[in-house]
C-alpha cells in the first residue's frame, strides 16, 4: 500500500531556520525564530515547552499545513516550499499522519469512514480501504465498533479511531499535536501504549506535542522549545535530567 | 476513481447528517420549481387552447377584396401641409375593388403547395332580431363543402349541420354566444338587417359552440348564394379563406400570396395580434417569474450551504489536513449543492405534477377569449425539464460561494482556534 520507504535514521523531516510571525502590525508575535532540526526514521520524539513557545505553529509547519515567513521544510528530501497547494495535499496524504487533540473525527462519517478517507485520497479500492481500515481498528481493539459514529464512542476510543486514521496510508511520520491532551490519564496512557507498540514493532517515527513531562518522558527523544527557540534537544533521560536542575521545571512536576 | 469515491460519500453525509437543513433547502428549491411548473402550466394551457381553437375555428389566412395601401399618416401631413414635408414611397399596387373571379384566384391559391385547401366567401356586418332582441355579428356566405376544407365547423355543431344551409335555402347557422343573446334556438326564424339596409327572414338550421367566446358571440354562416342575393353583389366574393399544411408559416405564405394577387392578406398570427402580444408578455412574465422563483429559493440554498460551511469547519479541516485539496473539498460542497438542487427538483416535479392537475379543476369566471370552466392547464414535460434545469443551474450556482469559501478555508485558522 505505502510507497514509502523506510530506513532507520535516515532524517525524514529537516527544518532550516525557520522563521514565523503570526499577526500583522503591532499585534504580530514572532512565534519561531531561526529553528533548525532534523527528525529521523524510527525517532519517537516529544516536542515540549511552555505555552506560547510555538509548539503547535511547529506541529502545522512540520506537518506541511502552513507555510513559513523563511527558511526551509524538507519532508522525505522534498522542499515544501516549492509545492502547490495540490502537491502539498499529497504529500500530506502519503508522508504524514495527524492525530489531534481535540478534533478526533469527522462526526458526519462512521468511524470505519473516517479510516477508508485518506486511504480513498490516495486511490486505494473501496474493498481494500474497508479490509484495512477494519485490521487497523481491531488492531487497535475496536474492531466491534466500526459502524458507529463518532459520537457513539468514547474519548478513548475516538483517538484510537484518529491513531488508525493516520495510520491508514503507513505514513513515514505520525504527528500528534497533543494527542492525550483531552484524555483522562488511564486514556492517555493506552495511547501512548499504543505509540509504542508502533515504535517497537513497525519502527514508525512519531512526533507528538505535549505539556505532560511524564509522557514525554516515555519517549527517545525530547525538543524543548522556549520563545520559538530550540533550548534543548536530546536523548530523553538527558533531556530531563538537564531540566530536573531547573527549579521551576522541577517545581512544576 | 478514489477520490471520487470520497467526494460521493462527503456529500451523502452532508445531505443525510442534518436533515433539518437538507429538509429546508431541498424545500426551498423543490417550492421554486412547484411555482415554476405551475405558473408555466398555466399561461401554457391558456395560450395552447387559444391558439389550437383559433387554428381549428378560423382559416390560417385570409384574402380580402381591398389592395393594401392607400396614404399613410406622413403622407396625410404632407397633404396638410401643402407640401412643406414631402413624402416620398413607392406607389401602392392598384388591384380590383372587387373578387371577381374567384374560381380563378381558388385555382392558383391551389397551385401554391404550401395550401391545402381555400374557400371563397362573402362577409359582412349585419344585425340579426328575434323578437324584441338584436345583436350585432358578421354573416358569412360560404360554400359549405368547399368551407368545410377551410375550417371544420361540422365538428362544433351543437344544433343541425352545416349542410342543412342546403336544405332550407334560406337558413342561418348562429354561434351559440349569438342565438342565446337573442334568445333564438334551431328551427326559429330570426330577421336579419344589413347596414347597407337589405332586410330578410332566415331560418335558424344550426348552431355552432367553438369555445372561442368572440366567434360564438358574432359570427354566423349562410350559403354564399344567398348572402350574393342579400348584399346585392353577383357573383363575387369580398374575401377567400385558406387553410394551410403547415399553420406556422402563415406570416410567409400570407406575404407570398399579397405579392402574387395584390390582395392584402392577413395571416392568423396578425387577426389575433392583440392576443398573441398578450400571450408573448405573459410568456416574459412567465420567465421572469419562474426565474425569480427560483433564485429566491437559490438563496434558501445559499444561505443553508454557507451555515453547513461554518458548521463544518473541523471537518473541512480534518479533510485538508488528510490530504485533499482545496479543489477537492471545493468539488465536494458544490457537489452537496448538486445534490440538493437534484432532491429539490425531484420532488418539486413530483408534486409540480399534482398541484397543476389541482389547478385544472379550480372553477373560474368565464374568460373573455376562451370558452372554459375550469382554470386551463396545460401539463407538459417541457415545463418540467425547464424548471428543473433552471434549478439545478442555480442551485450550482448558489453553492459556488460555500463551496470557494470551504476551499480557501486556512485548516492551521481552525485548528489553532480550537487548540
Amino acid at each position: 500500500m505505502s510507497e514509502n520507504h523506510r530506513e532507520r535514521g535516515k532524517p525524514v523531516i529537516e527544518l532550516r531556520d525557520l522563521q514565523r510571525t503570526l499577526g500583522e502590525g503591532e499585534t504580530a508575535v514572532e512565534v519561531l525564530r531561526g529553528l533548525s532540526l532534523t527528525i529521523r526514521q524510527g525517532e519517537f520524539c516529544s516536542i515540549v515547552g511552555p505555552s506560547g513557545s510555538g509548539k503547535s505553529t511547529l506541529m502545522y509547519l512540520l506537518g506541511a499545513l502552513d507555510r513559513a515567513d523563511s527558511g526551509e521544510v524538507l519532508i522525505d528530501g522534498q522542499n515544501t516550499r516549492h509545492l502547490n497547494d495540490r502537491q502539498l495535499a499529497e504529500l500530506r496524504n502519503r508522508k504524514l499522519g495527524f492525530i489531534f487533540q481535540f478534533h478526533y473525527l469527522m462526526p458526519e462519517f462512521t468511524a470505519l469512514e473516517n479510516v477508508m478517507m485518506p486511504m480513498f485520497k490516495a486511490g486505494v479500492s473501496k474493498a481494500q480501504a474497508m479490509e484495512r481500515a477494519k485490521d487497523l481498528l481491531s488492531g487497535l481493539g475496536i474492531g466491534d465498533k466500526t459502524h458507529r459514529p463518532p459520537g457513539k464512542l468514547s474519548g478513548g476510543e475516538q483517538q484510537r479511531v484518529a491513531i488508525a486514521r493516520a495510520l491508514a496510508n503507513e505514513p513515514l511520520v505520525v504527528l500528534g499535536d497533543e494527542p492525550t491532551g483531552n484524555l483522562d490519564t488511564s486514556n492517555a496512557d493506552n495511547v501512548f501504549g499504543v505509540f509504542e507498540n508502533l515504535i517497537h514493532e513497525h519502527g514508525q517515527t512519531i512526533v507528538v506535542v505535549t505539556h505532560d513531562l511524564d509522557l514525554a518522558a516515555r519517549t527517545n527523544r525530547i525538543i524543548r522549545l522556549v520563545d520559538g527557540q530550540v533550548v534543548d534537544d536530546g536523548p530523553t533521560a538527558d533531556v530531563m535530567e538537564r531540566m530536573q536542575r531547573e527549579p521551576a521545571v522541577a517545581a512544576a512536576r | 476513481m478514489g477520490v471520487l469515491t470520497a467526494i460521493w460519500l462527503i456529500i451523502r453525509r452532508q445531505v443525510s447528517h442534518d436533515l433539518f437543513r437538507t429538509v429546508v433547502s431541498v424545500g426551498a428549491v423543490a417550492s421554486g420549481v412547484v411555482i415554476a411548473i405551475a405558473v408555466n402550466a398555466v399561461m401554457s394551457g391558456f395560450e395552447t387552447k387559444f391558439v389550437i381553437r383559433t387554428i381549428e375555428i378560423s382559416p390560417h389566412v385570409v384574402v380580402y377584396d381591398d389592395a393594401r395601401g392607400g396614404p399613410t399618416r406622413a403622407e396625410r401631413w404632407s397633404e396638410q401641409t401643402g407640401g412643406i414635408v414631402t413624402v416620398s414611397r413607392e406607389p401602392a399596387p392598384i388591384g380590383p375593388p372587387r373578387i371577381n373571379k374567384p374560381d380563378e384566384l381558388l385555382a392558383a391559391l391551389h397551385d401554391m403547395p404550401q395550401v391545402e385547401a381555400a374557400s371563397a366567401s362573402l362577409l359582412a356586418s349585419a344585425i340579426f332580431n328575434y323578437g324584441p332582441r338584436e345583436a350585432r355579428a358578421e354573416l358569412i356566405g360560404i360554400r359549405p363543402e368547399q368551407h368545410q376544407r377551410v375550417v371544420d365547423l361540422q365538428k362544433d355543431m351543437v344544433a343541425g349541420s352545416v349542410t342543412d344551409l342546403y336544405a332550407s335555402g334560406g337558413g342561418v347557422i348562429l354561434g351559440k354566444g349569438l342565438a342565446d343573446s337573442i334568445g333564438a334556438r334551431h328551427g326559429d326564424y330570426v330577421t336579419l338587417r344589413l347596414t347597407q339596409g337589405a332586410t330578410r327572414g332566415l331560418r335558424v338550421v344550426g348552431v355552432f359552440h367553438t369555445g372561442v367566446t368572440f366567434t360564438d358571440l358574432r359570427y354566423s354562416y349562410t350559403l354564399l348564394s344567398v348572402a350574393q342575393q342579400i348584399m346585392d353583389r353577383g357573383a363575387e366574393v369580398n374575401r377567400v379563406d385558406v387553410r394551410l399544411r403547415d399553420f406556422e408559416q402563415a406570416i410567409d405564405v400570407a406575404a407570398d400570396i399579397e405579392h402574387l394577387t395584390g390582395k392584402r392578406t392577413i395571416a392568423w398570427q396578425d387577426a389575433n395580434t392583440h392576443v398573441i402580444s398578450l400571450l408573448n408578455t405573459n410568456k416574459m412574465l412567465t420567465a421572469i417569474v419562474t426565474v425569480g422563483v427560483l433564485i429566491v429559493a437559490a438563496f434558501g440554498i445559499l444561505n443553508v450551504l454557507m451555515m453547513t460551511v461554518l458548521d463544518k469547519l473541523d471537518t473541512i479541516a480534518l479533510l485538508k489536513s488528510i490530504g485533499y485539496s482545496s479543489l477537492e473539498v471545493g468539488l465536494a460542497w458544490l457537489g452537496v449543492g448538486l445534490a440538493v438542487g437534484l432532491l429539490g427538483v425531484a420532488v418539486g416535479c413530483s408534486v409540480g405534477y399534482y398541484v397543476v392537475e389541482l389547478i385544472g379543476t379550480i372553477p373560474i369566471p368565464r374568460l373573455a377569449v376562451v370558452d372554459t370552466e375550469t382554470l386551463l392547464v396545460n401539463n407538459l414535460p417541457r415545463h418540467y425539464v425547464l424548471a428543473g434545469g433552471i434549478a439545478i443551474g442555480i442551485s450550482m450556482l448558489a453553492a459556488v460561494l460555500p463551496a470557494v469559501r470551504a476551499a480557501r478555508l486556512d485548516p492551521v485558522a481552525t485548528l489553532r482556534g480550537r487548540a
